[in-house]
C-alpha cells in the first residue's frame, strides 16, 4: 500500500497524475460523508427536503467530491509535500454518478531552493462533465 | 455596472467581522471515518502500525479533514431554505438573497493534523462584493480561516467564498 516516493527529477511538465474513479456514488456514500463531516444538511440525504428546495433529488456535498479529488494529489505527490489545493465547483454529483479524478503537471520550478510542481486537477462525471476543477502545488524532494 | 447594489452599509460593515475561535480535537476515529467516507485507503490515515513506522510516527488526517469537525450540527428547525445553518462557522451577513452556494476554496498547508491534535479555527470575512449572475444578482462573501494546533503552529489557511443568490 505504501506509495512510491516521487522525486522532483522524475516529473516532467505534462505528466499525468494516475487517475482513478469513485464508481457509482450512492445515497449511502452521502450519508457516510454527512456522519464523518458533521454536514447534516438534509438537502444531501432527504428526498422530500431536496425536492422542496427545487432539486430533482439529493446530491453529493461539494466537499465530499473535493475530498475524493484530494486523494489524487496526496497519492501522487505525497501528503507531506502538498502545499496548496484549490477547488471550484461546477456541476453537481447525483446518486448513481461515477466521479473520475484526473490531473496533470503544468509547471516545474525552483523557488527559494524549493523544488515546486504545480498542476491542474479535475473531477468528471460519467458524461465527462466537470464536477470540480482545481489546481495544486507541491514541494518535492530531490535525488540530488 | 448599472445594477442596483444590494450591499448596504450594514452588510459592508461585516467586512473584517471575525467569528469567535472554535476548538476541536482530531481523534483517531474521526480521521478514520473521514478517510473511509472520502474513499481514501491511504494507510497514513487508517493503519496505526503503518503510520507509526512513517516519519509522522502516528496517524495523520487527510488534506480536507479540517472540514469535518468544522460544521456545527444544528437542529433542522434552525436551517435556512437551502438546508444550511444560519449560524455556521463561516459568518454570513443577512441579505435579501436566500440561497447559498459554495464558491470554491483554496487551502494552503503548513503542517499535518495528527491524531490527538487540538485544532483551533478562526474565520474572518475579508471582502463582500456583488456580481450579476445569469439568474440575478449574486453576493460574494469572501473569508479566510486559519487553523492552528495546540503548539500554536498554523496547520492550514483556507480562503473561500460563499455565494448568495
Amino acid at each position: 500500500m505504501a506509495r512510491k516516493k516521487l522525486y522532483f527529477e522524475d516529473v516532467k511538465e505534462g505528466d499525468e497524475l494516475p487517475s482513478f474513479t469513485a464508481a457509482n456514488l450512492t445515497r449511502t456514500d452521502f450519508v457516510k460523508y454527512a456522519g464523518s463531516s458533521g454536514d447534516f444538511n438534509p438537502i444531501h440525504h432527504d428526498q422530500t427536503f431536496a425536492e422542496t428546495a427545487g432539486n430533482p433529488t439529493v446530491f453529493a456535498m461539494g466537499m465530499m467530491n473535493a475530498g475524493i479529488l484530494s486523494r489524487l494529489v496526496a497519492d501522487y505527490a505525497g501528503i507531506e509535500n502538498v502545499r496548496k489545493y484549490r477547488v471550484r465547483f461546477a456541476t453537481r454529483v447525483w446518486p448513481g454518478d461515477s466521479v473520475t479524478c484526473k490531473g496533470k503537471v503544468t509547471k516545474k520550478t525552483v523557488e527559494n531552493g524549493e523544488k515546486i510542481i504545480e498542476g491542474e486537477i479535475a473531477a468528471l462525471n460519467q458524461k465527462g462533465e466537470v464536477a470540480i476543477q482545481g489546481s495544486f502545488r507541491a514541494a518535492l524532494p530531490s535525488r540530488g | 455596472m448599472t445594477q442596483e447594489s444590494l450591499i448596504t452599509d450594514e452588510i459592508r460593515s461585516w467586512i473584517g467581522h471575525e467569528t469567535p475561535p472554535w476548538t476541536i480535537e482530531a481523534s483517531r476515529l474521526d480521521i478514520k471515518r473521514f478517510a473511509v467516507a472520502t474513499d481514501d485507503p491511504n494507510p497514513l490515515y487508517l493503519d496505526e502500525e503503518h503510520a507509526k513506522q512513517s516519519p509522522y510516527g502516528g496517524l495523520i488526517a487527510p488534506p480536507l479533514f479540517y472540514m469535518a469537525p468544522l460544521t456545527n450540527p444544528v437542529s433542522e428547525t434552525e436551517l435556512r431554505p437551502d438546508g444550511l445553518p444560519y449560524e455556521g462557522k463561516f459568518p454570513i451577513p443577512p441579505t435579501p438573497l436566500p440561497r447559498l452556494m459554495d464558491g470554491g476554496t483554496e487551502i494552503e498547508f503548513f503542517a499535518p493534523i495528527r491524531a490527538g491534535d487540538t485544532i483551533t479555527g478562526r474565520c474572518k470575512i475579508t471582502d463582500i462584493y456583488q456580481k450579476e449572475g445569469r439568474s440575478g444578482p449574486l453576493i460574494f462573501v469572501v473569508r479566510e480561516s486559519t487553523y492552528t494546533n495546540q503548539n500554536g503552529e498554523i496547520v492550514l489557511i483556507e480562503k473561500g467564498a460563499a455565494i448568495l443568490r
